[in-house]
């Protein structure tokens, strides 16, 4: 064994600071005992199928060392520390645990909603979804003290990268924060900052004079923005400062000829549908954006579910929703599978094209599931359909995974450390079962999922959400 | 017709300005067609019988002058205004708008549910009578701030509303409170959320000592006040803290029991609270403290009924109004409750939580009613305000006092007194017109036909009807 070779190398590439591992032994008892299948402090994955999470083919027959938390080597031929367990897991494919950018830590959906911090963690780490960003909450303080009871290791689920609550402009009965002036908008930030928010999500009414307070006050404290927009052009996004936008063609509203400043023009999906992905209007935006370094978050999921048949009746997903929602949302299915006048899945197609094009003319696009809408794109089952759906978009299943890992580490601004499957990185990971061999819904076979090189196991955080998903 | 009396009467009384009028002409006009069954601005209720709030007995064959919002006659002979509409009210009885200090804008269930209610919430309390609410305690504050704006500004039907701050609490505490860790951050929380809108603090059971002293001080210096759910702090040490109101009663003071530990949140204990001698030395100790300071307490009966087994807590309206899978949840809960033989609470604790505050009362405390629209959800937003009062009857007070409770009390706690809570001549005409007489049966105050906020007279059954099916989802 080239153990000197080993060390060098263990020793040259620095254990991350920044983050403090939790390791198994920093797990409580209960966590430990109930959902932790690997809690060895070294082992070793042999003769996997690893797809690393930097969008190169997959790589066969793979092994992976793990020790601290930190992956140690990896290869075809690896030495086996002493003491490390050594697990074969022939027949699976090892990727990078996924980074969710738009995972809310609530649920909506067919007119119901509920915080979801029992349900919530469990899904997206059992999942596979082993970092999010809560992009725009509506009970703050229940994200912030679940974030806490996961990073002192009482509660199993991802880690979590705090936004502030949603901000938007003009008035009504809604939960998100209404903003009428710049004085308030600081005052907000300034808050949340304070209470431990990473990002600002802004929404769909916000005005450019409080947006601009907002920018300047989050950038002065570290904090970054995105949002949600509308009555904000992609565009103006990027000259006020947004550091990254959601969601994509289905709410850009710079091709609308109706637009106004500030205003939501009405409509906005069906010029979406008659937008040329690969036109003028489109190639400015993006080189706009890829020059400014904003880079573009996808939700397919939360959108699939208004285009008629489609594939949204996972089992997995109606099993864990609560009995009158499923009753809903299947209703609502079976209403558009009906309805001829349903939105053109063209649209959907063009959105995709959208994202396609924005990566290729070097964009940044990350994935995450935004578990709202029509209720049926769940957190986590949500992120694995979305890497289902950027290979129907047309990626490979390696850019789906880089997408849907490496690309939110680095938005995020942790990808030294997290968000690919290489030496010297926190062994945040997800062992499928299966050997990937072109068929991404292996995406849902999540068999145990790594968090700091501990391994929980997906089957029972997945089961213990059953019938709860729009309860808690 | 003297009306140089009326003339003078109406100059003598100031019109104070801080209560704003909401007259029909300001509401949108959907609020104003679906909800609005009188608008004019000026007419008579005639021949009720009058509970005005203030505690004395039912007056019978009484009038009533509303001239734009305001109150400008009572008496068995009034004045008719020229122009004014005349509406006979026999068989009916008058009483305040409701003042629910304990009245959240969100509800939980059984089964772990929890919604906001910025549709629910606002209809049921303004349409069983409720048109003053201070919410407690909050959870999405955001939500709540907006739909205090969209009622002020029209768009929506509901009460007034005083705006709590989010829960405060301390490490370990419930899971959407902010858990305040230090006294600097208790600070930040009670300047941000004072500038948000936010007139009160609400504090939980676990929180701290020394985050509850910042609290208690940066809030005061803000004009803020500040109430608690305690129980890691006892009444008694609320009271020497400097608390403002104290809620729930017997069963959250921790003052008795001789295993409370500073700071530390005792698990209740119900053999201490059903031996608890009302007319002993050591509640009296309490009250004289929390009197003399000027502390008053939320009577929250409505929700602590719910926990105690074979009570009639199977509202008809309350299960209707509940969507299905609430109503199925909250009634396999009282399944449990009621054949439980070591309930949570007890016949005996309930029964000496009511007699706790009779003698508050007697000894001169201020008592205000709330529903506490939680727990396993079986007492609702204004239907748990009413239960409140039927309970306070139950208690052994007259209906005339209940109804000082639940509106006068209530208003003196929030300090609108001078302009709201009773039926009196100078004050805003928020009322609430039962259909009976009988001042004696507790019920009567179920029988809610139309709730005037601001004199604008709004169909009770309207807004409830609205709501049916509804509760729990928003």
């Amino acid at each position: 064994m080239r153990r000197m070779l080993v060390l060098l190398v263990g020793l040259a590439l620095t254990l991350p600071v920044a983050l403090g591992a939790q390791l198994a032994t920093d797990l409580s008892s209960q966590m430990r005992n109930r959902y932790v299948t690997v809690s060895a402090p070294a082992f070793v994955l042999r003769n996997v199928t690893l797809v690393d999470g930097l969008g190169g083919a997959p790589q066969r027959g793979m092994s992976v060392v793990v020790e601290e938390g930190v992956i140690t080597q990896i290869g075809t031929s690896v030495d086996i520390p002493q003491d490390a367990d050594v697990l074969t897991y022939s027949g699976h494919t090892l990727i990078p645990g996924l980074f969710g950018l738009h995972d809310h830590m609530y649920y909506a959906g067919q007119g119901r909603g509920a915080q979801a911090s029992y349900t919530g963690p469990r899904l997206y780490l059992g999942a596979g979804v082993t970092t999010v960003r809560t992009t725009g909450s509506r009970q703050p303080y229940a994200e912030l003290n679940l974030k806490a009871e996961i990073d002192n290791g009482r509660i199993p689920g991802p880690r979590i990268h705090i936004t502030a609550p949603y901000i938007t402009g003009g008035e009504g009965n809604t939960g998100m924060t209404l903003l009428n002036s710049p004085e308030q908008a600081r005052r907000f930030v300034a808050y949340w900052a304070e209470e431990g928010a990473t990002w600002i999500k802004a929404y769909t009414n916000i005005r450019r004079a409080e947006m601009a307070a907002v920018v300047d006050e989050a950038h002065q404290r570290g904090m970054k923005v995105t949002g949600h927009i509308c009555s904000i052009s992609f565009a103006e996004a990027v000259d006020m400062g947004f550091d990254n936008i959601e969601h994509g063609l289905h709410t850009a509203s710079d091709y609308n000829p109706n637009k106004e400043p500030d205003k939501c023009p009405p409509n906005n999906r069906l010029v979406a549908l008659n937008v040329d992905v690969r036109g003028p209007e489109v190639e400015a935006t993006f080189r706009k954006m890829v020059d400014a370094g904003v880079a573009m978050t996808s939700t397919l999921p939360v959108y699939e579910m208004s285009y008629p048949n489609r594939d949204v009746r996972d089992p997995r997903a109606l099993e864990a929703m609560t009995p009158e929602i499923r009753d809903l949302y299947l209703a609502d299915r079976d209403r558009i599978d009906n309805d001829p006048n349903a939105l053109s899945v063209d649209l959907f197609k063009n959105a995709m094209a959208y994202e396609v094009r924005f990566t290729e003319m070097g964009g940044i696009l990350a994935n995450g599931v935004d578990p709202t809408g029509r209720g049926g794109a769940l957190a986590g089952y949500g992120d694995q359909r979305g890497v289902e759906l950027l290979v129907e978009a047309e990626f490979t299943f390696s850019q789906a995974i880089q997408i849907a890992s490496l690309n939110g580490a680095k938005i995020l601004g942790v990808d030294d450390d997290l968000g690919s499957i290489e030496v010297g990185k926190v062994a945040d990971m997800v062992l499928l079962r299966g050997d990937f061999s072109g068929n991404p819904s292996i995406i849902r076979n999540t068999v145990t999922v790594f968090k700091d090189g501990v391994g929980y196991d997906s089957r029972t955080l997945l089961d213990e959400v059953k019938g709860q998903v729009g309860i808690r | 017709m003297s009306r140089t009396i009326v003339f003078f009467a109406v100059l003598v009384l100031a019109s104070p300005a801080l209560v704003a009028g909401q007259l029909a002409t300001e509401l949108s006009s959907q609020v104003r067609n679906r909800y609005v069954r009188i608008a004019a601005p000026a007419y008579v209720l005639r021949n009720v019988t009058l509970v005005d709030g203030t505690g004395a007995e039912p007056r019978r064959g009484v009038s009533v002058v509303v001239e734009d919002g305001r109150i400008t006659q009572v008496g068995t002979n009034v004045d008719i205004p020229q122009d004014a509409d005349v509406l006979t009210y026999s068989g009916h009885t008058l009483i305040p708008g409701l003042v629910g200090l304990h009245d959240h804008l969100f509800y939980t269930a059984a089964g772990g549910r929890l919604a906001q209610m910025g549709f629910t919430g606002p209809r049921l309390y303004l349409g069983a009578g409720v048109t003053t609410i201070r919410t407690t305690g909050s959870v999405q504050p955001y939500a709540e701030i907006n739909l205090k704006a969209d009622i002020e500004a029209g768009r929506t039907p509901g009460p007034r509303v005083h705006i709590t701050a989010p829960y405060i609490d301390g490490p370990g505490g419930l899971e959407g409170n902010v858990q305040l860790t230090s006294p600097e951050q208790a600070r930040r929380f009670v300047s941000y959320w004072g500038e948000e809108g936010a007139t009160w603090i609400k504090a939980y059971t676990a929180v701290g000592r020394a985050e509850m002293s910042a609290v208690i001080d940066e809030a005061h210096k803000r004009g803020m006040k500040v109430t608690g759910h305690i129980c890691s702090i006892s009444f008694t040490e609320a009271v020497e803290m400097g608390f403002d109101n104290v809620e729930h009663g017997l069963l959250a003071n921790t003052d008795y029991n001789p295993d409370k530990q500073p700071d530390e949140c005792p698990p209740r204990n119900g053999a201490i609270i059903e031996n608890l001698d009302i007319r002993g030395p050591e509640v009296e100790a309490t009250f004289r403290k929390m009197i003399d300071a000027g502390v008053g307490m939320t009577s929250t009966l409505a929700v602590y009924e719910l926990f105690v087994p074979n009570r009639p807590t199977k509202d008809a309206r309350s299960l209707e109004a509940m969507a299905p899978e609430v109503r199925e949840a909250y009634l396999a809960s009282k399944e449990l409750i009621d054949s439980n033989p070591t309930p949570g609470i007890s016949q005996r604790m309930f029964g000496n939580s009511m007699a706790y505050e009779l003698r508050f009362v007697e000894m001169g405390g201020l008592l205000a009613n709330g529903v506490d629209p939680t727990g396993n959800g079986g007492a609702l937003p204004g239907y748990g305000d009413q239960r409140g009062v039927e309970l306070l009857m139950e208690a052994e007070f007259s209906f005339p006092q209940a109804i000082q409770i639940a509106a006068l009390n209530g208003a003196k706690i929030l300090e609108v007194d001078d302009d709201l809570g009773s039926i009196e001549v100078g004050k805003i005409a928020d009322m609430v017109l039962l259909r009976g007489e009988l001042t004696n049966d507790p019920s009567i105050i179920r029988n809610t036909v139309i709730v005037f906020k601001d004199g604008v007279g709004y169909d009770s059954r309207a807004l409830l009807d609205e709501v049916k099916g509804r509760v729990g989802i928003n």
